[in-house]
């Protein structure tokens, strides 16, 4: 390989993993420092996907492994849960990152088989891409 | 051997290959856009919303003041401002935090005349860490009727 487009990838390689380290570094400190508000995260809003599409696989997922006995409670709440509710709006309220964690907070929409209408909130708390805490 | 003596000669002289400032920089600028385009590929950005979106509201006034006295630690005047029952509701949204350092609006959404205030709410945990949680007011008739 010549000595020219040694150096040319070279420089590529050193820009490439300045914008990595930049982007990927920089992204969370400026979300922390809120210069410019604070973006969802993907892992939350696929969680509240998953909550309102009943899917307990990426819950689960997107949860801490618990025991096989909290496993097994949520893939029950799930089983009895299909089809009770027909979700009617998803709305990202807003969140804030902070030391390590993230909190997003939702409002849904939801009517019941019955044809009752519910309106509630939602925060989730996020370590390290999944959800710790569910309020 | 002269022959041999001439061609590394001929080789030494050859110019030494340099890339001029504006290709570095130009070769160096497209690197950075590919970090972060692989930056981003490798984080994408949350999946679209496939359900109905409702509008942004202010912060009401009626959770801004509870809000208030929960940073003063002032749980007398917290105790005048709501019943028993939503009053175990904070308790239970602000777990496990004992202690309330910041709480910051971050946003509230309105249907039907109720509205859902949301704060982030960060303090000492009753570990002695920081935490932070999230905590949603519904605020309807000019009052807090429920925390969450």
């Amino acid at each position: 390989m010549g000595k020219g487009l040694r150096t040319a990838l070279a420089t590529v390689l050193l820009g490439g993993l300045l914008g990595y380290l930049v982007t990927g570094l920089g992204g969370p400190l400026i979300e922390e420092m809120a210069l410019f508000g604070n973006r969802e995260s993907t892992e939350a809003r696929r969680y509240m996907i998953a909550v309102l599409e009943n899917e307990p696989e990426t819950l689960a997922n997107l949860t801490p492994k618990g025991d096989v006995v909290s496993r097994a409670m949520q893939y029950l709440q799930s089983d009895e849960s299909q089809g009770q509710w027909t979700p009617l709006s998803l709305t990202y309220l807003g969140g804030l990152t902070k030391g390590g964690l993230q909190v997003h907070n939702y409002a849904i929409e939801l009517r019941s088989a019955s044809g009752r209408e519910q309106f509630i909130p939602l925060a989730l708390t996020l370590a390290n891409g999944k959800v710790i805490r569910r309020e | 051997m002269s022959t041999a003596v001439g061609q590394s000669a001929v080789a030494a002289e050859r110019p030494a290959f340099h890339m001029s400032g504006w290709a570095t920089f130009i070769l160096f600028l497209l690197g950075i856009l590919a970090g972060v385009a692989l930056n981003s590929y490798i984080s994408p950005p949350p999946p679209a919303n496939p359900y109905a979106e409702l509008l942004q509201v202010g912060e009401p006034p009626e959770s801004a003041a509870v809000v208030k006295v929960v940073l003063a630690d002032d749980a007398r005047t917290l105790s005048r401002m709501l019943p028993g029952e939503i009053l175990q509701g904070l308790g239970k949204a602000i777990d496990p935090l004992e202690e309330v350092f910041e709480a910051k609006f971050v946003g509230g959404t309105e249907r039907k005349g109720d509205i859902l205030a949301s704060y982030v709410m960060t303090g000492r945990g009753n570990a002695g860490q920081s935490f932070s949680v999230g905590v949603v007011f519904r605020v309807s008739g000019g009052k807090v009727i429920g925390v969450n």
